[in-house]
């Protein structure tokens, strides 16, 4: 069974961060993905760019709108994600609290199991927000409330049952595209991979 | 009640245990256990129940789970393990109760949802005499079922035993679910949340028979639960020290300080374990050991720092030595418990024991303003009272 883990971070705090802090802690993703690899847990990982490269396609009965920026202005956002392959929850809990993200600039990392599908390849995620998309080619998550949030207090793992924060569209579905040329049925924000 | 609400209580879990034993979706589990119940209702009713109604119960619920899945079989998302033998007696659904105990107790479970699924799964109450005993809608509490077990199937939460590297930290979380139900029918005053802990609690210590702290949680519940007559008298609270010993329930006081030896001789020192080392050195007939008992609290606090827990030593200091140390220790309590009803009662007793008797009138008002429970009300109005 497949997990993604979406990785939430300060964008605020992540920008201040000097180029060879950024880095340091890209460069701790190597062994860790080495690990995954190597384990054959892993099936795919992605660095966002910030949301100043974000764009959001309303969609619903008429034309799609097409806004610049991110799905939702807060300061924290998804900053990569991991897709993980594990047995069960306690497998993913283990895999996404090694996930060096959590030691450096993530604030939580949300667990939510993956209903079916498969991630695609290229330079874009694409997030199908509130319902999944009436078409082949998408990793669909399972719902929400299936969600476990991973927290370090005190440097400790703290779990918590739901998502990183309620919203009124969820993401509900993902997909890695070169670059997205598609229209919008439901809400998609498009975030550029590193 | 009739013969089948009881066997209901006293099978649920078991049936479901040995069902989830096979099939690894929560929903669909408890869906054929209600079916199966259902059927035994009226096949039942007529005739006497058969000699076996476990393995009755869960022979009918396999067959319901099986006719279900073939009328969905275009969702073919159950996977039956059909090597699983029906259970036949109680040490085989031990293990699946064990289980089903760990799964429900899941730390990536809000600790609501594990204390509701706890009850509905583990304990055998229905919805809505968990709802009654939480005071919620049973709608709501329903809604609230319904949601933890599609995560547990969703997410695929594991229907296992810890691994032993794992099992200390995962029973921390199933001894906390029952201590839980514990506190919230102690606190207030509702023995029937207080039995379904002891009654979890039993059956945990009979499923893992070698784990000291589980049996110091049952300790430490069955001697509070003892004191349950004498705590309130005629709807008033009663302190301690001032309970009539004679209406402290024998059989629960020998119960709680057999598991109490238990415990310490088989190395239980965390919390629970000092906690009801405290209750059972109340539980001597006077005059009680305060200095024990503060020396109790000293390590409870490094074990398990909490402001509740340095105001039940402050009280204890102030019987061991004098009411100024204990009003002391309490002061440095003022900024961690400003809005708790019972740090303003501790204050007033110590300063009316002093003779600071306009001190002691104020912070009982201040209890006052703050104690929602009517027994405690009316006891500290009679506390204030008999100030003048």
């Amino acid at each position: 069974m497949q997990y993604m883990l979406l990785i939430y971070l300060d964008e605020q705090v992540a920008a201040a961060r000097s180029p060879s802090e950024v880095a340091a802690a890209v460069a701790l993703h190597d062994p860790y993905i080495a690990r995954l690899r190597a384990n054959r847990r892993y099936a795919g990982s992605g660095v966002l760019r910030p949301t100043a490269h974000a764009r959001t396609l309303r969609g619903g009965d008429g034309e799609p709108v097409a806004t610049q920026g991110p799905f939702a202005e807060s300061r924290e956002q998804l900053g990569g994600f991991y897709v993980i392959e594990a047995d069960d929850l306690d497998v993913a809990i283990e895999v996404a609290a090694e996930c060096p993200a959590l030691q450096t600039v993530a604030i939580a990392i949300e667990i939510r199991p993956v209903a079916h599908g498969a991630l695609g390849d290229g330079g874009e995620l694409v997030l199908a927000r509130g319902t999944v998309p009436d078409a082949p080619g998408w990793l669909v998550l399972a719902e929400p409330g299936s969600a476990t949030t991973l927290r370090l207090r005190d440097g400790k793992v703290e779990l918590a049952d739901g998502p990183f924060r309620d919203e009124p569209e969820p993401i509900a579905a993902a997909r890695v595209v070169e670059r997205w040329h598609g229209d919008a049925t439901t809400t998609l924000e498009i975030r550029p991979l590193r | 009640v009739s013969a089948l609400a009881a066997l209901y209580r006293a099978e649920h879990g078991r049936v479901l245990a040995a069902l989830l034993a096979r099939v690894r979706d929560f929903p669909a589990a408890e869906e054929a256990v209600h079916d199966a119940f259902v059927a035994a209702a009226e096949q039942w009713r007529d005739r006497s129940i058969p000699p076996n109604p476990r393995a009755w119960l869960v022979r009918v619920a396999t067959n319901k789970l099986i006719d279900r899945q073939r009328r969905r079989a275009k969702f073919p998302e159950v996977e039956m393990d059909e090597t699983v033998p029906a259970p036949e007696d109680d040490r085989d659904v031990g293990d699946d109760r064990l289980r089903l105990i760990f799964t429900c107790c899941h730390p990536a479970l809000a600790p609501e949802a594990q204390v509701a699924l706890t009850l509905r799964t583990v304990a055998g109450l229905t919805t809505d005499e968990i709802a009654a005993l939480f005071l919620a809608e049973p709608a709501a509490m329903a809604q609230r079922l319904v949601r933890t077990q599609k995560k547990i199937r969703d997410a695929r939460i594991p229907y296992s035993v810890p691994a032993p590297d794992k099992l200390a930290e995962r029973l921390t979380a199933v001894l906390a679910v029952v201590y839980l139900v514990f506190t919230e029918g102690y606190a207030n005053l509702r023995d029937e949340l207080c039995d379904e802990a002891i009654r979890l609690g039993r059956l945990v210590c009979e499923l893992l028979p070698v784990e000291p702290e589980a049996r110091a949680l049952l300790a430490l519940i069955q001697l509070q639960h003892a004191r349950r007559a004498a705590r309130v008298v005629d709807g008033e609270l009663v302190l301690l020290a001032d309970q009539d010993r004679t209406r402290w329930d024998a059989s629960h006081l020998a119960d709680g300080l057999a598991a109490l030896d238990a415990a310490l001789a088989a190395g239980a020192h965390g919390p629970y374990a000092l906690q009801a080392a405290i209750a059972g050195l109340h539980a001597q007939p006077p005059p009680t050991d305060w200095s024990q008992i503060v020396e109790l609290y000293d390590l409870l606090l490094a074990a398990q720092p909490s402001p509740l827990v340095e105001l039940n030593r402050a009280i204890a200091l102030a019987l061991a030595r004098g009411p100024e140390l204990g009003l002391a220790a309490l002061d440095r309590l003022r900024f961690a418990l400003p809005e708790d009803h019972l740090y303003h009662a501790a204050r007033a007793d110590l300063l009316a024991r002093l003779g600071r008797r306009d001190a002691a009138a104020r912070a009982y008002r201040a209890a006052l303003a703050r104690a929602t429970q009517p027994a405690e009300r009316r006891f500290l109005e009679r506390r204030l009272a008999a100030l003048d």
